[in-house]
């Protein structure tokens, strides 16, 4: 998850790095600790970049603090209305540069990028540092400082090595897949400061962390969804929804992105895409039909593909829930069907008996290979020529 | 050479083989003939599940094991693999989805200071069949799916792993070993170090690598391409999925251009390998590769 500014900024608090005195903007009147601050930078909180262009950071006056507000909240249109603001103290900078910290998979390890140049030059493509960071090993901060030492006098580039340093035990600590500060100013009283932090937190630590303190975050990302999404997430597993004409019931990441690639070799495109999520119930297929049937109540799409790998859970119950459910719902658009089970799930698995059921209950086809499916579905709701197979 | 091909593991243990999931699993094994000598479930010291001891902790062990398969939770994974790798456990299955990512990373830190090999976290395991059903399985890589052979499967997917699994089986392709790497951001070793671990493997013609968008796994895999004595084919999933969207798996996103698919596809093809874009495309090319 994306952690706003303010919320992101409230975590780097915590931790001791410094950020401009700040405020979520509440009522309609400028809050009474903003009174005695230099200047007011006005920001929209959104989980997404480019702020700046779109008119959603702006300098502003006590006087112009609330007009700057509406404007804001027309560019961001009724959708949005909930967005929150934050009124921080423009402070002088002397100097902005760029500091990121992110879980590199493949080297297992921390990569720190760093650019003596901040704010848009980094966004310009400005050469950008790269230093791969063991966060265990003593010595962290020297070896950052041997890194960046080339791009910075002495004394700034020592104060920036142990500010990074102490950003690897915040990533650690605060489950952060990617911790980006730009700029990282410097201002012209001497002092460090993360003026801008994009944060994006690890769903699988979720629980280890405090869901009270990136409630706007959250906010935001469930307001991304559209309904079904929402839905699905409720039920205990991933939709994806996607303009497409074929609703796909799946199960598993890898298979279901080979299936939306097959279906969309065939000149069709697949309306949705499935899988488990975390901490949802060990069975999820009649929800998983439900969101599929709904998407198939819509006029483009043309078809429904269910298709899963059963490795050792029985294939009977599956059909037994699948025409369960086919009883109470029959099938808005044509459904094909179709079970990779390995012999242990099929065991005492009459395939003759479920297919004629199968059929009885409106399945237009059963078969367990992707292929011979997609290509009944192509042929049958008269789709372009196959691209590849 | 991989442990568990170099010497077949005779001393397996499972970690949380209680669950639902794990007892179906560890029953399956039971069947395949996996030499399961006991599992490790706290507070159940004494018991016996479906035959198998259980024991509280894995110091209880009167000998070393040489396998682990874990099921424990992904909150208790890191410190589960870092028991197993202070055991000196040549080879480690670490089931659990959903491991927070720095837990992986200590994970993976600690597997590899030690020398074993850490599949997952979130894998279905392994698979290397053999003729007879006296292969190996260690984890939920159906041998049902595999047949013995001299093609080297490796997936980024689970479902993905068993499904090109039984496709090459029905096209008459055997495996050397089908092998569930993990769908995670941070794994226990990355695909380009299994491939240079099947470099000196006598009984692999071929490699079929089936990755996915996301990350950047295949840009390191490419260069060990370059220098690998055998011929690889890639499938890379997800080329018709939609950028800044998850497509389940912790690092299928296309967050950039290179994380996605056609950026891999050509990448890899570059680097000398073939390029298929589905797995039917890619068992033809292997059969081509492969015929005498």
């Amino acid at each position: 998850m994306r952690l706003t500014e303010a919320e992101a900024k409230a975590l780097l608090r915590r931790h001791g790095v410094a950020v401009p005195n700040s405020v979520l903007l509440a009522g309609d009147a400028v809050p009474e600790e903003a009174a005695s601050w230099r200047g007011l930078v006005l920001k929209a909180q959104l989980a997404e970049g480019g702020r700046g262009k779109r008119g959603l950071v702006r300098l502003v006056t006590p006087e112009t603090l609330m007009p700057a507000r509406a404007e804001m909240r027309a560019i961001l249109g009724p959708d949005a209305a909930d967005t929150g603001f934050l009124l921080e103290e423009a402070v002088p900078v002397a100097r902005e540069m760029f500091l990121a910290l992110r879980v590199d998979g493949t080297g297992q390890c921390l990569e720190m990028l760093f650019s003596e140049h901040g704010g848009i030059a980094v966004e310009e493509g400005k050469p950008v540092l790269r230093l791969a960071l063991d966060a265990e090993a003593p010595g962290l901060a020297e070896r950052i400082h041997a890194g960046i030492g080339r791009r910075l006098a002495p004394a700034l580039a020592a104060r920036v090595a142990r500010q990074a340093a102490r950003l690897t035990a915040v990533m650690r600590d605060e489950d952060l897949e990617l911790l980006e500060i730009n700029p990282l100013a410097l201002l012209e009283d001497g002092r460090l400061l993360a003026l801008d932090a994009k944060l994006l937190r690890d769903d699988a630590a979720a629980p280890r962390h405090d869901a009270e303190a990136t409630r706007a975050s959250a906010a935001i990302e469930e307001r991304s969804l559209t309904p079904l999404e929402r839905r699905a997430r409720v039920q205990g597993f991933t939709l994806v929804e996607m303009p497409g004409d074929v609703a796909l019931v799946s199960a598993g990441a890898g298979l279901g992105m080979f299936l939306v690639d097959l279906l969309a070799d065939h000149g069709l495109a697949a309306a949705s895409f499935m899988d488990n999520r975390r901490g949802g119930p060990a069975e999820t297929t009649e929800a998983r039909l439900d969101a599929a049937f709904a998407l198939a109540r819509r006029p483009e799409v043309r078809a429904i593909l269910f298709y899963t790998t059963l490795a050792s859970r029985p294939v009977a119950d599956r059909i037994e829930t699948l025409l369960g459910f086919l009883a109470r719902n029959p099938a808005p658009k044509p459904l094909y069907v179709g079970f990779a089970a390995a012999p242990s799930a099929s065991r005492g698995f009459d395939a003759e008996a479920a297919a004629s059921r199968l059929q009885a209950a409106g399945v237009a086809l059963l078969h367990d290979d992707p292929l011979t499916l997609v290509r009944a579905i192509a042929a049958n709701t008269g789709a372009p020529p196959a691209k590849a197979a | 050479m991989l442990p568990f091909l170099s010497a077949p593991p005779r001393r397996v243990i499972v970690f949380n083989p209680a669950g639902r999931y794990a007892a179906r699993q560890v029953a399956e094994m039971r069947a395949a003939g996996t030499p399961i000598i006991a599992g490790i479930a706290l507070g159940r010291n004494g018991e016996l599940l479906d035959g198998v001891p259980l024991l509280d902790s894995l110091a209880q062990l009167e000998e070393p094991a040489d396998a682990a398969i874990l099921y424990t939770p992904p909150e208790g994974t890191a410190d589960a693999v870092r028991q197993c790798a202070a055991a000196g456990i040549p080879t480690i299955v670490a089931a659990a989805e959903y491991v927070p990512v720095h837990d992986a990373l200590r994970a993976a830190h600690a597997a590899r200071a030690a020398g074993s090999w850490l599949l997952g976290p979130n894998t279905l395991g392994l698979c290397v069949p053999a003729a007879g059903g006296g292969g190996l399985l260690l984890g939920s890589v159906s041998p049902a799916f595999c047949a013995p052979g001299a093609v080297a499967l490796l997936g980024r997917s689970g479902t993905l792993t068993l499904a090109t699994a039984r496709l090459l089986t029905r096209a008459g392709i055997g495996q050397r070993a089908a092998i569930h790497l993990g769908g995670d951001t941070v794994i226990g070793r990355n695909p380009h170090e299994w491939l240079e671990a099947f470099a000196g493997d006598a009984a692999t013609r071929a490699v079929l690598y089936c990755g996915e968008i996301g990350g950047d796994k295949e840009y390191a895999l490419a260069e060990a391409i370059a220098g690998f004595p055998k011929p690889v084919v890639a499938v890379i999933v997800g080329r018709h999925a939609p950028a800044d969207r998850q497509m389940g798996h912790a690092g299928a996103l296309i967050g950039a251009e290179r994380e996605s698919a056609a950026r891999k596809l050509a990448a890899l093809a570059e680097a000398g390998a073939h390029v298929a874009p589905t797995p039917y495309a890619a068992i033809g090319i292997l059969k081509e590769l492969t015929t005498p």
